[in-house]
């Protein structure tokens, strides 16, 4: 049985030779790509095709990587399971009844079946690692700025990286060096990661070593996760890493935060889709405002309508006060939080899911709960952070993550300490 | 040697919102709407969303709902923004960032070229993206 990883299969070769000659990448399919359509899971783009590459496939090309295809994923990146795309949902190869994660769902299910050697996906709030965590996978969501988001359909602006899935650490960070560096295309992308080495630090070397470890990330978690992850900090601890408790109160409210800029940066983002330019038309009757309306109707699954309208209110008349500023203060304190943390450890470690992969079909009536499954993941992007996900492990069968977060622009801090745990 | 904690997901689903200082919509002078012209300071209450608040965002927002939805949408707001409320706890912070601007001079580059441009609208016409009528 199909997987259904990929929304469109496609070959696109590369050049010659460069560092992923010979490599088959997924593609997001949120990420554009000349003549191939993009439709960031939604009807509203089914038959949408770019007229131009994202930098980053413009720069797989040129490293000689061959793209195989644009991999399902959440409707716009705004899910958890892969379960809102409206090409149907992705099953996890570790056990076909279960969600292999999301929003980049299908990236990592095509790496953990072999589909692709590698992937990339986007990460908004935890849309890489948690499906790499749910698949068995290594994924890495980049610093703020490392990746240009030139060509990527835009979410959250504020808070979405491009990174890299593979089975490994090492293929990670050396797919993650192709992608990273400036980019006069993306206003947001900084000096750092232009002659990047990230694949040479997943020497497996802790030696010293602090990590942190916040109560607030581990209090919660299921009981078989919280077990993995400690198993792997024992792990850490025996080749020579240390561990010590933080505290971060600034995280219990993370996930209310997170949800209102993510929501209002989408309520903006997303009324470019009218159906005029690109995307489902609304036709002839009625005015524009009546046109546009039923153009969203049609086009828009349920999960984006909620996020639109949430967003749209947050962002009110009368609102923006409580929900909008307030969410931007917990944004801040979050990055407090973390500062004061990596004054004293190298990395802070958490699982990267509180629990193992949802059942198909579980969550999908009860969007508060599923948003809360975002716990761990949420803060990092609040705080533009890099982090990574690396298999630890696993719970009943089913595959645990471990969640590694650096400073800023610490990337070879958390692929050296996750390529301890691949001993 | 490590504690084992044995608690669910509860933790994060309930017990965040205590009551804390809320500024409610009386006062706030800030406006914002989809729409130019219309001022609706005060367009929702406070307390639940209802099934008209919804379609009134969703006319905001150019979304049309059907009955169902705007039913299961009243619902889960509910729920998400009652979560949202633990919001109200955050304390105020010292933002360290210095923010400045960063100026360029604008250069011109190669853009897509008009055929390009207009390569996936459902209409053109002459060249031009052909919409729906404004009123």
């Amino acid at each position: 049985m199909s997987l259904n990883a990929f929304i469109t299969k496609a070959t696109l070769d590369g050049s010659d030779d460069g560092p992923l000659a010979g490599k088959t990448v997924a593609v997001k399919d949120n990420i554009s790509t000349e003549g191939v359509r993009t439709t960031c899971g939604s009807a509203m783009l089914e038959d949408y095709v770019p007229p131009y590459d994202a930098t980053v496939v413009e720069l797989l090309k040129d490293a000689g990587a061959t793209i195989v295809g644009k991999a399902n994923m959440d409707e716009f990146g705004m899910g958890t399971t892969t379960e809102t795309s409206a090409f149907g949902p992705t099953k996890n190869p570790v056990d076909e009844s279960r969600v292999p994660g999301g929003s980049s769902g299908g990236s990592a299910a095509a790496v953990a079946a072999g589909e692709a050697d590698l992937a990339l996906g986007t990460d908004t709030g935890g849309s890489i690692r948690c499906p790499a965590a749910f698949c068995g996978v290594v994924g890495i969501k980049p610093t703020y700025g490392l990746v240009s988001r030139y060509g990527l359909v835009a979410y959250a602006n504020s808070l979405e990286q491009i990174g890299p899935i593979a089975p490994t650490v090492e293929d990670a960070a050396a797919l993650l060096d192709v992608i990273a560096g400036p980019d006069d295309r993306d206003g947001t992308t900084r000096d750092a990661g232009a002659d990047s080495n990230y694949a040479a630090a997943a020497d497996g070397d802790v030696e010293g070593l602090t990590i942190g470890v916040p109560t607030e990330f581990v209090e919660g978690a299921d009981d078989g996760v919280e077990a993995a992850f400690w198993a792997a900090l024992d792990e850490l601890e025996a080749q020579g890493a240390e561990y010590r408790e933080v505290s971060m109160p600034s995280v219990e409210k993370a996930v209310a935060a997170y949800y209102v800029i993510a929501m209002s940066e989408a309520s903006s983002n997303l009324a470019r889709f009218d159906g005029v330019r690109y995307g489902t038309s609304g036709g002839d009757d009625g005015n524009w405002n009546e046109a546009f309306a039923r153009a969203r109707e049609e086009g828009f699954g349920s999960e984006v309508k909620r996020r639109i309208l949430l967003g749209t209110y947050a962002l009110s008349a009368g609102y923006h006060d409580k929900y909008y500023a307030k969410a931007q203060d917990a944004r801040a304190w979050v990055k407090q939080d973390f500062d004061e943390a990596f004054e004293d450890v190298d990395v802070v470690a958490s699982p990267t899911m509180p629990v193992p992969p949802f059942e198909l079909g579980e969550s999908l009536d009860d969007p508060l709960q599923m948003y809360l499954a975002d716990a761990n993941t949420v803060p990092v992007n609040l705080a533009n952070l890099p982090a990574i996900s690396v298999p630890a492990g696993e719970t009943d069968g089913l595959p645990v993550g471990l969640q590694l977060i650096g400073p800023k622009f610490g990337e070879e801090t958390i692929v050296r300490a996750a390529s301890a745990v691949e001993n | 040697m490590r504690r084992v904690h044995t608690v669910g997901l509860g933790r994060l689903a309930g017990g965040l919102a205590r009551p804390g200082s809320r500024r409610g919509p009386d006062e706030t002078t800030h406006t914002e709407t989809l729409t130019p012209g219309l001022r609706h300071l005060r367009y929702m209450s406070d307390t639940p969303v209802d099934a008209d608040e919804v379609r009134h965002v969703a006319e905001l927002a150019r979304v049309d709902l059907d009955e169902d939805e705007v039913e299961e949408f009243a619902a889960q707001f509910a729920d998400i923004l009652g979560y949202f409320d633990a919001l109200d706890e955050v304390p105020e912070v010292d933002r360290e960032d210095e923010l400045v601007n960063v100026m360029r001079p604008d250069e011109v580059h190669e853009g897509l070229t008009q055929e390009e441009a207009l390569s996936n609208a459902a209409e053109t016409e002459d060249g031009y993206f052909k919409g729906p009528r404004v009123s």
